[in-house]
C-alpha cells in the first residue's frame, strides 16, 4: 500500500506567511473593513487559506497545475489532496471554496480554467475579476520565455491588472532567483534606467548597483525589476500601488526565492501617464531605497539597506 | 462457481443499469452517509468534481476493504436503506476516477480507496471488441483500485467521497442545485430545520424507530450561496400530534402531524408539504398527492390545513420500482385501512377545533353587540322603535351565543353561559322599557343603527341593522364549517341574489336552514 505523506513547506516560508503577510493581510483587510476574498495557490495543505482565515471571506479560489506540452494539466493526486483536505477541514472552511484546474498564468489569460470554469469572484465570463487579496507563489521564476522571447509569467502579470480593473486588491508575488531575469526583464530594466536614470542621478546610483549584483546576488536584480514591471503593468489600468520591501528566503530544496507585496489601489479607470517616475504612492527611487528583508533565527529582518 | 466465471463486464452492466441519473448515484453516496451515522452531508460540486462529505464514523482498512466488495453488504435489510453492496460503484459510469478517503475515530490512520474507472471502462470496451481480452471482475477491480495510506487525526471521523472528471453533460445535470435539493428531499432521509419548534419532540420519537437517521445536507456550489436540504421551517405551526398504527398489537407505521394555527391552509410556497405523506426509511414514498383523496370533510380542504409523516415500519410493505406507491399486498391493505381512519380523526380533530374557534369569534362579536348596546341603554333614550331594534339585536346576540356554546371546551362553555344570562337580562331590561313607553307592545317602523367606537364597529353595525337574524347562503355556507375558495364567493353571491329574488321570506329561510342542516352533517 502506499503511504502518502504531507506535502513539506520551508520554515521559512511559514515565517513569511506567519510573520509577514498576516501582518499586511490585516492591515488590508483593516483598509477594506470586510473579509479578503482570495485567489491564489496555496498549495496541498492549503496553508495559505488556513494561517489567514480569520481575515478571509467566504470567496476563496485556489489554483492548482501546471503547464506542459503546450497545455494546461493538473495532477489528479494533488487535485484530490487539495479538496480532501479542504473537506476535512468541515463545512464552513468547504463553503465558497473553489478549486480552478490548470497552471495560474493560463487561469489569468484566458479568464477560465482548463475546464472552462471562471474564478467565483468574476464577471462577464472571467473578464473581470474582484478579488481582494491575490497570491501568486510561484515555484519558478518570473523569466521563462517562449521562443518568441515573451515570458508567460510576465503577461499573465500584466493581464491581472486588467482583469482587476475597478478592484482595490493585495498583491502577492513570490519568485525563484533561477532562471528569473530573461532577456524581457532586462529591457525593462534598461527602459527605467534610459527613463528616469538621466535625471536622477541618485536613481541611476541605485538601479545600478542593484543590476550590477547579476550572478552574484540574484535577488537584488528581482528587487528592482519586479516593481519596476508592475508599475508599468499597474499604472495604465489606474491603479496606484504601494510596494513593500520584498523578503528574501530559502525554501525548500535550497531554493532562494524572493517575496513582493503590492497594495494595489485603485484610483480611477482612465489610467495614469505611462513612463512617469513615480508610483502614485512612492517613486521608483524610494522603492530601490527599500531594504531588503530576510530571516534570521525565525525573525524577519532588514539584510541591507539602500538608504 | 470460481472467481474468473463472473466477467469485469458485470459492474457495468449493474451500475449503469441501476443509476441511469446521475442524481441516482448522489443519492447512493448521501445514503451511505447517512448509514454511517453522519449528522451531516455536504455535497460539494467545484468545477468537474462532486465530493460528498460526511460527519459520520469512517472506516478502517478492513472496512473499507469490504466496502470494495461488490454485492456483499453487512447491513441488515431492517437497519439500513443501503443493503445490496454495490452502492459505491454507483459512480461508474458518471466520472473517471473515484476517490474514498476516510478517517475513523481512533484511528492514526486516514485511508484512501481509488477507483480507476475511466481504466474499468477502457478494459471493458476492448473485451467488448476482443472476446480474447476478457477479464474476472476481481481481477478488473484489483488491478484499477488501490489502497493508500496516510497519517491521520484520531480526533477526526469523516468519509470524503471524491468523483473526479465528471462528463459534461452529467455535470451540467447535476449542477442545476435547486433540482438536486428536491431530488434530495424525496429520496433522502433529511432532517427537520434546525429552528422548527417540533424538531426535538418529533425526531426524539422517529429515533426510537428502526432504521431511522437523517442528516442535514448543504450542498456547496461554485459561485453560489449554500443550500439547506432539511424540511422547511413551515411558519404557524401548532404542536405536533403522534402516535402509531397498530394492527394485531404490531405497530405497522408512525405517524405525526402539526395542523396550522389559524383556520387556515399552510402557505402555498409549502404546498408539496400539506397533508400527509408515506416515509419509509426516511425516503418518501409517492407524494403528499397519495393520501389527499382520504381527507373528505369540507371537500377535503382539511388536507391542506395540516402536514405530517407516515413512517411504514410493518416489513412486508414493500415500496414498488418506482417508489411512488407500495406493491400491493394484504400488509399494505391493512395499512391503507388504518391510514383511513387516521385521516378520519384527523379531521375530527382539526374539525373541532375549527370549530371551537369560529364558536369564539361569534361569541365575540356578540359580546361586543351586548356591551355597546348596554353603554346606549346606560347613556341615552330612545323611540320605541328604536328600543325594539336594540332588543332584537340582543335577541340575535343570545341566539348566537346560544348556538355556538355548545361547541366551546367546558370554562368557556361557563363564560358564554355567563354571557347569555347578562343578554336576557338585557333584553328584558329594554322590553321593561317598551313597556313603560307603548304598553300595547307593537312593533313598528325600520331600523337603526348604533355607532361604535371600537374596531368591531361595522360587525356591531350589521347586527344592529334588521333584519339581523337573516344569513345570506355565503354565511350559512361558512359557519357551517365549510371554506369557500376564492373567486367562487361571487358565483354564491349570485346564487343568493337570485334565491332571494325567487323565492318568499319564509321559503328562503327554510332553504339556508335545510343547507346548513345538510352541511353540518357533512
Amino acid at each position: 500500500m502506499k503511504v502518502r505523506k504531507a506535502f513539506q513547506s520551508s520554515e521559512n516560508k511559514d515565517v513569511v506567511r506567519r510573520k509577514w503577510d498576516l501582518l499586511l493581510i490585516s492591515e488590508w483587510r483593516e483598509i477594506k473593513a470586510q473579509n479578503l476574498t482570495y485567489l491564489g495557490l496555496p498549495g496541498p495543505e492549503l496553508r495559505d487559506l488556513i494561517d489567514w482565515q480569520d481575515y478571509l471571506a467566504r470567496e476563496r479560489t485556489a489554483v492548482e497545475g501546471y503547464y506542459a506540452a503546450g497545455k494546461s494539466n493538473i495532477d489528479p493526486d494533488i487535485q484530490q489532496r487539495i479538496l480532501t483536505n479542504a473537506m476535512a477541514l468541515g463545512g464552513n472552511f468547504s463553503s465558497g471554496f473553489q478549486l480552478l484546474r490548470g497552471d495560474v498564468e493560463s487561469l489569468i489569460l484566458t479568464g477560465h480554467d482548463m475546464n472552462g470554469a471562471f474564478p467565483q469572484c468574476s464577471k462577464s465570463r472571467g473578464e473581470y475579476w474582484f478579488y481582494d487579496l491575490i497570491n501568486l507563489d510561484f515555484c519558478g521564476g518570473v523569466g521563462y520565455e517562449s521562443k518568441r522571447g515573451i515570458s508567460r509569467r510576465i503577461s499573465a502579470l500584466k493581464k491581472i491588472f486588467e482583469r482587476q480593473c475597478g478592484h482595490d486588491f493585495l498583491l502577492l508575488l513570490t519568485f525563484n532567483v533561477r532562471s528569473t531575469v530573461g532577456k524581457q526583464i532586462e529591457e525593462y530594466l534598461d527602459d527605467a534606467q534610459a527613463r528616469f536614470g538621466c535625471g536622477n542621478p541618485r536613481f541611476a546610483q541605485l538601479l545600478n548597483a542593484h543590476r550590477a549584483q547579476r550572478g552574484n546576488k540574484m535577488s537584488l536584480v528581482l528587487k528592482a525589476a519586479i516593481p519596476c514591471i508592475i508599475q508599468q503593468f499597474s499604472e495604465p489600468h489606474g491603479f496606484a500601488v504601494r510596494c513593500y520591501p520584498p523578503v528574501e528566503y530559502t525554501g525548500t530544496g535550497r531554493a532562494v526565492l524572493v517575496h513582493f507585496a503590492f497594495q494595489c489601489m485603485h484610483i480611477n479607470r482612465s489610467g495614469f501617464p505611462v513612463h512617469s517616475d513615480r508610483f502614485t504612492f512612492q517613486s521608483l527611487q524610494e522603492i530601490l531605497e527599500l531594504p531588503l528583508m530576510g530571516i534570521r533565527d525565525g525573525e524577519i529582518i532588514a539584510l541591507e539597506e539602500f538608504k | 462457481m470460481r472467481e474468473e466465471d463472473v466477467g469485469a463486464t458485470l459492474i457495468s452492466i449493474l451500475s449503469e443499469g441501476l443509476y441511469t441519473n446521475p442524481l441516482h448515484a448522489i443519492r447512493e453516496y448521501v445514503q451511505n452517509s447517512i448509514d454511517a451515522g453522519a449528522h451531516e452531508v455536504i455535497i460539494k460540486m467545484t468545477g468537474n468534481t462532486v465530493i460528498v462529505r460526511d460527519d459520520g464514523c469512517g472506516m478502517n482498512l478492513e472496512e473499507l476493504r469490504q466496502a470494495r466488495q461488490v454485492g456483499i453488504s453487512r447491513k441488515e435489510y431492517a437497519q439500513f436503506v443501503g443493503f445490496r453492496g454495490i452502492g459505491i460503484y454507483s459512480g461508474f459510469g458518471l466520472c473517471n476516477r473515484l476517490v474514498i478517503v476516510t478517517q475513523k475515530a481512533g484511528e492514526d490512520k486516514q485511508y484512501t480507496l481509488i477507483f480507476d474507472f475511466e481504466g474499468m471502462r477502457r478494459q471493458i470496451t476492448e473485451e467488448r471488441k476482443d472476446r480474447s481480452k476478457t477479464m474476472a471482475l476481481t481481477e478488473l477491480i484489483y488491478r484499477y483500485s488501490w489502497f493508500e495510506e496516510a497519517s491521520g487525526n484520531p480526533t477526526q471521523h469523516y468519509t470524503i467521497v471524491h468523483l473526479l472528471d465528471i462528463g459534461r453533460p452529467h455535470f451540467d445535470q447535476l449542477y442545476n442545485v435547486e433540482k438536486l435539493r428536491q431530488y434530495l428531499l424525496r429520496n433522502v432521509p433529511v432532517d427537520f430545520h434546525l429552528a422548527f419548534p417540533y424538531r426535538e419532540e418529533i425526531v426524539q420519537q422517529l429515533s426510537r424507530l428502526p432504521g431511522y437517521r437523517a442528516s442535514q445536507i448543504r450542498i456547496q456550489a461554485d459561485g453560489q450561496e449554500d443550500v439547506l436540504v432539511v424540511k422547511p421551517l413551515i411558519p404557524n405551526l401548532a404542536p405536533p400530534k403522534t402516535g402509531y398504527l397498530t394492527h394485531n398489537n404490531k405497530e405497522i407505521a408512525f405517524y405525526w402531524w402539526c395542523r396550522h394555527i389559524y383556520p387556515e391552509r399552510i402557505p402555498e410556497e409549502y404546498a408539496s408539504y400539506r397533508g400527509l405523506v408515506y416515509k419509509l426509511k426516511g425516503f418518501t414514498i409517492g407524494s403528499n398527492a397519495l393520501l389527499r383523496g382520504y381527507f373528505r370533510r369540507g371537500g377535503g380542504i382539511l388536507h391542506d390545513w395540516i402536514t405530517g409523516e407516515i413512517y411504514v415500519l410493518d416489513e412486508e410493505i414493500v415500496p414498488n420500482a418506482e417508489r411512488d406507491d407500495f406493491q400491493a399486498s394484504q400488509a399494505k391493505e391493512i395499512l391503507t385501512n388504518k391510514v383511513r381512519e387516521l385521516v378520519e380523526e384527523v379531521e375530527r380533530d382539526v374539525d373541532r377545533w375549527r370549530t371551537e374557534v369560529r364558536a369564539r369569534k361569534v361569541i365575540d362579536t356578540a359580546r361586543e353587540s351586548i356591551r355597546a348596546v348596554q353603554e346606549k341603554l346606560d347613556t341615552q333614550e330612545f323611540s320605541t322603535e328604536e328600543y325594539w331594534d336594540l332588543r332584537e339585536t340582543v335577541r340575535s346576540a343570545e341566539e348566537s351565543i346560544k348556538k355556538q356554546m355548545r361547541s366551546l371546551p367546558f370554562p368557556e362553555r361557563e363564560d358564554a353561559h355567563a354571557l347569555k344570562r347578562q343578554a336576557e337580562n338585557l333584553r328584558e331590561r329594554i322590553q321593561r322599557k317598551i313597556a313603560s313607553v307603548h304598553p300595547a307592545g307593537e312593533r313598528r317602523g325600520r331600523s337603526i343603527s348604533v355607532a361604535l367606537p371600537s374596531t368591531q364597529a361595522s360587525l356591531v353595525q350589521t347586527s344592529l341593522t334588521l333584519p339581523a337574524t337573516e344569513p345570506s347562503l355565503i354565511q350559512t355556507i361558512q359557519e357551517s364549517g365549510w371554506e369557500i375558495p376564492t373567486g367562487v364567493e361571487r358565483l354564491f353571491t349570485i346564487i343568493d341574489r337570485a334565491l332571494k329574488e325567487l323565492l318568499n321570506r319564509e321559503s328562503y329561510q327554510n332553504i339556508l336552514k335545510h343547507i346548513s342542516e345538510r352541511l353540518e352533517e357533512e
